[in-house]
């Protein structure tokens, strides 16, 4: 196991340098420049010059490339351009926090909700049940989280007054349901599906009718023999699906307000903000890198036979 | 009894949700008054140069403001007075006006912060403000390192002078700028940019910044020390809204969330007039503005006045005011707004669509035959994609021709736009707000500068507004402007589409809002809840 971790982590290196590479050579190459971004009059081209001085824009791409690499690596991720009195880092610990937050909180509603309405769903013999679950599923599939956000801002928010329509006052605030729920609707969905169909398969395998003649518990065995052995595929759907709630959606904070990592990092782009697209990206990258290390890990506790090939 | 097991965990999952979001919040109290904006760019009044104005403009405030007749109405100044020469400002400082911490604004701020705009390293868009002032625009370039060069001078503790290179009429109003504020200089020097921290920020207005959270909240207090009027409104949250605010805005404002907003969607105008209660709180606020379509005057066809003429003949300018905004822009058949001096609608172009058939005929493309197809540039903001496909629509109706459209990302839009520069386009779409309400803010910043890449280069023209710039009696200056709009309207390098409207929404119960100068400020300070 840990030769395989080994593994991984240094297989990371090259997909961060290729991110990297590849993030701010299409970052520099977007047409406009940062200092384009602002009102209604064109900024004299020596002012430019001296802005382009001052971030050491004016060198070669080549420079600016390796030395924001150096920096990076030393976890400097450089100043905003958009906001000259905060650095990447001070942004990144405002706003990612926010969104890890939101993203958890979401992915655990996902995953609470979704293991016992896919199981429900897989065996139920009532085709009610089954089809809501399902149509539960295919809605939250095929509706984007715009859509869904803005209809719950509309129909809780501006109609019923029930949550705030806009703004964010914390985790455990009305505010934070609409934009949980949104996050929430896909995995969701996904977790649904995915555990309904892999408990439909290990249902009627050898071990669970050995198990159910030994006479066990209905519960027991869904849980332990039926359960365990259908979480590995929810697993790899639940991690797909974290890597992406957890850093942040730019719909969900965009309209329902939330100062969030997802929001800031395209804001960035609109505003060629270089550093804080460069350094939000590496950190997305880090997090996807994590959370399929981690996705890979949760296959040794529970599946005996990846260990089992793993001590060869 | 399996079943059961499984709606227990149900229930359970269920009531942790409900568990996780907690108590809806109660409605805030009226003693704040409640509002979302964008993020403001720079809380750095020297910097501010696009909408974070509008929240600057609560806690800094210039010298004075020009009422509706373009006279100054003075407010942190005490006297403003024109030398005989015409070029020296003398403007003596109300000392009754305060920093936030009681301190006296005193001249040396005012210099230090006008110094500071035109200072390159600050790297401010507002420098163009003081372009008029002698040797600022050498300064600002860097040509010129000496910065007591510039004509910006302290000649007392409250007392200060502005001296313009020429007799500059138009510099009136431009002191009433809301850009143009002083800034604390001990602050400033000891914090650096910094110096905007609610910890460190002092302001000189109405209300003072009391908190700030990123791309989160702005919360101001009434300033203790402030000279002016004390406001009758305590405090203001801001809510930051990123991305489309207009809809955001109304969402919160239908719910109650906020007391008043800035715009509405344009899909969202015709119910909100529809609607008995909102309709009421609407307050619409034609501005001194225009937008239009123009062409690159350095080009075949374009450089044909005759095609310039038959294509502006054949816009349904109705057309475009009620598809995007319901009716509430005002159609703009000249490009100098009405408001503005030296505009005259009497110079409109004239023509049915069968003399702008014979035009193009003449100019060698009957039925629009044998003209090139051509790309109409615009950004994706503004409803400006709407206006691109009308005009595409009309043209090929009525004339027989095609146009592509090309719709940039707002940044690249402008970035394309400075490109023009050197390269070559077809037609765009743009517009200028009034930054000043005086006929130099269009006739010189806008046509004689040409920001926007128009290339229209016209003798006559150049030489009116030259003598108009300097020419100190107002009804001379009036004419003479009046003759270069002739000219411009002829000419035709650019087609006037509209005049767009602000769409306030205020509650009932906030009173005293009201709409200040050519750039629509609002000052909550002289607001009340009722």
């Amino acid at each position: 196991m840990l030769s395989f971790l080994i593994k991984r982590i240094l297989s990371a290196i090259p997909t961060l340098l290729i991110a990297y590479t590849l993030v701010f050579f299409i970052a520099h190459a977007t047409p406009g420049s940062p200092w384009d971004s602002g009102g209604n009059r064109p900024i004299e081209p020596s002012i430019k010059a001296v802005l382009d001085a001052k971030y050491n824009l004016d060198k070669p791409l080549y420079v600016q490339y390796t030395s924001y690499l150096w920096n990076a690596l030393r976890g400097d991720f450089g100043p905003s351009y958009r906001d000259r009195t905060q650095s990447v880092n001070d942004i990144v610990a405002r706003f990612l926090p926010v969104s890890l937050k939101l993203g958890a909180a979401a992915m655990l509603l996902a995953v609470l909700l979704g293991l016992p309405l896919g199981a429900l769903a897989a065996l139920t013999r009532h085709p009610a049940v089954d089809g809501l679950i399902r149509m539960i599923s295919t809605l939250g599939i095929s509706m984007p989280t715009y859509v869904v956000t803005s209809i719950l801002i509309v129909s809780l928010g501006v109609g019923l007054g029930l949550v705030p329509t806009f703004g964010w006052k914390g985790l455990f605030t009305a505010s934070s349901l609409v934009p949980i729920f949104s996050l929430a609707l896909a995995p969701l969905a996904a977790v649904i599906r995915c555990f309904r169909t892999s408990m439909l398969e290990v249902m009627n395998l050898d071990f669970v009718r050995t198990a159910r003649a030994k006479g066990m518990k209905p519960l027991p065995i869904i849980i332990h023999h039926m359960g365990r052995n259908a979480l590995i595929p929810a697993i790899t759907v639940a991690g797909s699906y974290a890597a992406y709630v957890l850093v942040g959606s730019f719909f969900v904070e965009s309209i329902a307000g939330i100062p969030g990592f997802g929001r800031y990092f395209v804001l960035a782009i609109a505003a060629r903000d270089y550093p804080v697209i460069i350094g939000t990206t590496l950190i997305y990258a880090v997090i996807v890198v994590v959370i399929n290390l981690l996705v890979d890990l949760s296959y040794f506790l529970l599946d005996p036979r990846a260990r089992l090939e793993q001590g060869r | 009894m399996l079943k059961s097991h499984v709606l227990k965990a149900f229930a359970v999952a269920a009531l942790f949700t409900t568990a996780l979001a907690g108590p809806v919040d109660a409605a805030s109290d009226k003693s704040a008054f409640r509002m979302i904006v964008g993020e403001p760019r720079y809380m750095d009044p020297n910097l501010a140069a696009d909408f974070a104005i509008y929240v600057n403009a609560q806690l800094f405030q210039p010298l004075a403001r020009t009422d509706k007749d373009g006279n100054l109405v003075l407010l942190q100044a005490k006297s403003i007075e024109l030398a005989p020469d015409g070029r020296t400002w003398k403007i003596a400082l109300n000392p009754d006006y305060k920093w936030s911490n009681g301190q006296p604004v005193t001249a040396a701020d005012w210099v230090y912060s006008w110094k500071r705009i035109l200072d390159p390293k600050t790297g401010s868009e507002t420098a163009s403000f003081l372009s008029d002032v002698e040797n600022a625009m050498d300064y600002n370039k860097g040509t010129l390192t000496d910065a007591e060069k510039v004509g910006i001078k302290a000649t007392g503790e409250y007392t200060f002078e502005v001296v313009t290179a020429l007799p500059a009429p138009q510099f009136r109003a431009k002191l009433a700028l809301p850009y143009l504020t002083p800034v604390p200089k001990a602050v400033v020097e000891e914090f650096g940019e910094k110096w905007v921290a609610p910890e460190h920020m002092l302001s000189n207005g109405p209300y003072k910044l009391v908190s700030r959270v990123n791309d989160q909240s702005i919360v101001m207090e009434a300033n203790p020390h402030y000279g002016g009027q004390k406001p009758a409104i305590p405090r203001i949250e801001m809510t930051i809204a990123s991305g489309d605010q207009c809809t955001a805005q109304l969402r919160a404002y239908e719910a109650d969330e906020i007391d008043f907003t800035t715009c509405v969607p344009s899909q969202d105008i015709a119910r909100i007039r529809g609607d008995a209660d909102l309709g009421k709180q609407l307050d619409p606020f034609a501005l001194a503005a225009t937008e239009w379509v123009q062409f690159d005057m350095r080009q075949a066809p374009w450089n044909d006045k005759r095609v310039r003429h038959a294509l502006a003949l054949v816009i349904d300018r109705q057309a475009i005011v009620t598809a995007v905004s319901d009716g509430t822009n005002r159609i703009a058949t000249t490009i100098v707004p009405e408001s503005i001096p030296g505009s005259n609608t009497a110079d409109a172009l004239k023509g049915s669509i069968e003399d702008a058939k014979k035009l193009l005929a003449d100019a060698g493309f009957p039925d629009g035959k044998g003209l090139p197809q051509f790309t109409i540039s615009t950004t994706s903001t503004r409803e400006r994609p709407l206006i691109a496909q009308l005009l595409q629509q009309m043209w090929a109706d009525n004339l027989g021709i095609q146009a592509n459209i090309n719709v940039l990302e707002a940044n690249a839009f402008r970035a394309w736009v400075q490109t023009r520069k050197t390269e070559k386009y077809d037609i765009m779409i743009n517009g200028w707000w009034s930054d000043y309400a005086d006929p130099a803010n269009w006739f010189g910043d806008l046509v004689t500068a040409d920001p926007r890449q128009n290339h229209f280069t016209n003798e006559a023209f150049a030489e009116i507004v030259k003598k108009a710039d300097a020419e100190t009696d107002p009804a001379k200056r009036a004419e003479l402007y009046r003759q270069a709009n002739k000219i411009l309207e002829e000419e035709q390098p650019m087609t006037a589409l509209q005049n767009p409207t602000d769409l306030w929404m205020v509650k009932p119960d906030v009173q005293g809002l009201a709409h200040e100068g050519v750039l629509n400020m609002y000052h909550i300070g002289e607001a009340a809840f009722k």
